[in-house]
């Protein structure tokens, strides 16, 4: 099968590798019909994310057909799925709990992330060893695991487009949001208008929020960050982020922020020049400038609330701020097992379009183009969709 | 916590003369290192011997594996490598007791272990592969309280000395069971031998590690999660064959073990082996697990 291998910083080409097989009896083959690029793959791609081998295979956001079956789970062949990103394997006290992203038995390569940082959480789809090297869905097969966790049917009434980001971003869009706690026409700030805070945004006015500010400065991104409902603000055209938040909530800061940009966060200020000073030589991992933003625009009380990918330390961050506003953070990979089925039932209400944030719908072949598009944000590119 | 090996291998000579032994030790490690050569090499090596023994009360030797250990127990406790990982397992007590009691479930769990053979209701023969080197010895159940503990030793020459053993506590509120493994080995080449070996990804710690969490997704989830042979670009395609070996180990670890040896008294009439190395423990003694 031809599948998407990464071999370095900004190098990942099409191949042809050998398709996948049943090992466990609880394992699936997905023929995938549609997959993405998160906005996390551009971390692999950028060579921030460690463990990776030449050759891997990337991808996390996939569905389609199931052509093979292991004998002890509910699919059937022919059933038509959707993948989340996150391997559960739905029996030990964290899948049992509903934090199916911390499940204890899914990563192979567990002492890796014991070792670094005296746990370990999920294995993933595509994303380096340290979450168990499982080959990714930006090809044409994939070995899924634990077929009877993880895979979701759904209905033919709704196209491939529709459903496709119950696999991943529509699913931490909308935990980012509850995370906020968010109660009847309370005002949320959200940094980052990629397609997770888009669906952020969007998840925020379906849970009740009266008001949305988001920052980011794509004017694409922004624009349709406006057509979900937010008002927004471009960070290179305001002098400060923070009086323009402050200006909005009457000097009050919004009830939650969320930080849906993480560790690769660009800026301009001091503090910035001084993470990536920081970064280049190797002293601090992460960029934590939207986490410092957040942590000073929220109202006392409030949430920040971090989809955000952080990998290992941040510095200069102000925590005795965030003690002395009595803030609560939420964050967390998703446990997109416990969204599935209550989104996919928005969107066949009609409340939600996942499909209106694709920007690009290309092939397979196009992929090694569409992540220096994606990651460059050229072209008005919000987000890509791959046919294998 | 208890200790079910002696602590110390210096033979009873008084601490006057073990200062004596450091002091003159060092005095010659210092006149060794004056000059440049050979002999003042293997002064200095004297030396360093000495002072090892009068500190610790056993030679260097012990550090690399060589030498007489000689004391009663399998492997004297400052020598060798101990290890000691624990993990929650969501199944109970009793129902973890009797899948480790049985010798025949361990290759299930740990690749390593190529064949067992129950030699008798205490006695196993164990054949392990490791980097296609492969070794044989026999170990022995030396104690056990039914859902609570297993010790054992390794017998006779051993190529690798082993003790150890494996507590069982009820884990609070449904979480299972807490299972706890102390383990003393005595590798070749020594606790030296460990320390670089773990720079080359043999590290002993983590591999038990890896066994306990290979233990508890057998138990929880039915099979070990597992990415040996997945399909990958270039220059890792010599995967085929590690998927077929992995496919196969994978099999073997769900299926249960056939017949029983001797079929074996119920676990509750299991006596604790009262032989003269060993300690007779018994519920008293376990004051509530470590």
């Amino acid at each position: 099968m031809r599948a998407l291998c990464w071999y370095g910083s900004g190098d990942v080409r099409i191949e042809t590798v050998e398709d996948p097989q049943i090992v466990n009896p609880r394992d699936v083959i997905v023929k995938v019909t549609l997959t993405a690029i998160c906005g996390s793959d551009l971390h692999i791609y950028d060579g921030y994310i460690p463990t990776m081998k030449k050759g891997d295979i990337l991808g996390h956001e996939f569905m389609g057909e199931v052509v093979e079956a292991g004998h002890e789970n509910g699919l059937k062949v022919g059933d038509r799925v959707v993948v989340p990103f996150a391997i559960a394997c739905g029996n030990c006290f964290y899948c049992k709990t509903g934090l199916f992203s911390a499940c204890d038995n899914s990563n192979p390569n567990a002492w890796m992330l014991d070792l670094k940082d005296g746990y370990s959480g999920a294995g993933l789809f595509g994303y380096s060893h340290l979450y168990g090297g499982y080959a990714g869905g930006q090809s044409e097969y994939v070995r899924v695991p634990y077929g009877d966790v993880g895979p979701l049917k759904v209905p033919d009434s709704l196209s491939d487009e529709q459903v496709l980001f119950l696999s991943d971003i529509f699913p931490t869009g909308y935990m980012a949001a509850e995370n906020c706690n968010i109660q009847q026409g309370d005002t949320i700030a959200v940094w980052g208008c990629g397609p997770v805070g888009l669906f952020a945004i969007m998840s925020c006015f379906l849970l009740g929020a009266g008001r949305v500010i988001a920052i980011d400065r794509f004017p694409e991104r922004l624009k349709k960050a406006r057509i979900a409902g937010a008002e927004t603000v471009n960070y290179e055209e305001v002098d400060s982020v923070l009086d323009a938040v402050k200006e909005f909530t009457g000097g009050m800061g919004p009830d939650a922020c969320i930080d849906a940009v993480g560790l690769e966060a660009h800026g301009h200020s001091i503090a910035a020049t001084y993470d990536k000073v920081k970064q280049a030589t190797f002293m601090q991992t992460d960029r934590p400038t939207v986490l410092r933003q957040a942590i000073q625009a929220c109202r006392k009380g409030g949430t920040v609330s971090i989809p955000g990918v952080y990998g290992a330390y941040i510095d200069k961050t102000p925590m005795g701020m965030a003690f002395g506003k009595g803030l609560t953070f939420k964050m967390g990979q998703t446990h997109v097992h416990r969204y599935m089925k209550p989104l996919l039932a928005r969107i066949e209400a009609g409340e939600i379009d996942p499909s209106s944030i694709i920007t690009h719908r290309l092939t397979l072949d196009d992929a090694p183009e569409a992540y220096r598009t994606f990651r460059d944000k050229e072209d008005g590119c919000v987000k890509v969709v791959m046919k294998p | 916590m208890e200790k079910i090996l002696p602590r110390t291998a210096r033979n009873g000579d008084s601490r006057g003369a073990a200062v004596l032994q450091s002091a003159a030790g060092a005095a010659l490690v210092i006149y060794g290192a004056k000059r440049r050569s050979v002999l003042r090499g293997a002064v200095s090596l004297v030396g360093a011997e000495l002072v090892c023994r009068g500190v610790t009360g056993h030679g260097l030797g012990a550090y690399v594996g060589i030498g007489n250990m000689g004391t009663r127990a399998s492997i004297p406790h400052q020598i060798g490598v101990q290890i000691r990982r624990s993990i929650i397992i969501g199944v109970e007590p009793e129902q973890i007791y009797e899948f480790l009691r049985d010798a025949r479930n361990m290759p299930r769990f740990i690749r390593q272990i190529a064949d067992v053979k129950c030699l008798d209701d205490v006695r196993t023969e164990w054949t392990a592969r490791f980097n296609g080197i492969e070794t044989t010895w026999v170990s022995r159940i030396i104690n056990e309280i039914p859902n609570r503990v297993i010790a054992w030793r390794s017998e006779g020459d051993a190529a690798v000395d082993n003790a150890g053993s494996v507590w069982f506590e009820k884990a609070p509120k449904d979480l299972g069971t807490i299972v706890r493994v102390i383990l003393q080995v005595r590798p070749p080449g020594g606790a030296l031998a460990t320390l670089i070996g773990k720079f080359f990804g043999a590290d002993p710690e983590r591999q038990v590690g890896d066994h306990l969490r290979a233990l508890k997704q057998l138990l929880e989830a039915g099979e070990i999660a597992t990415t040996r042979g997945q399909p990958a670009g270039d220059p890792q395609n010599r995967r085929p064959a590690r998927r077929e070996a992995d496919v196969a180990w994978q099999a073997r670890s769900r299926e249960e073990p056939r017949e029983r040896l001797n079929d074996p008294l119920p676990s509750t009439e299991r006596v604790a082996s009262t032989e003269a190395t060993g300690t007779m423990m018994d519920e008293k003694d376990v004051k509530g697990g470590l």
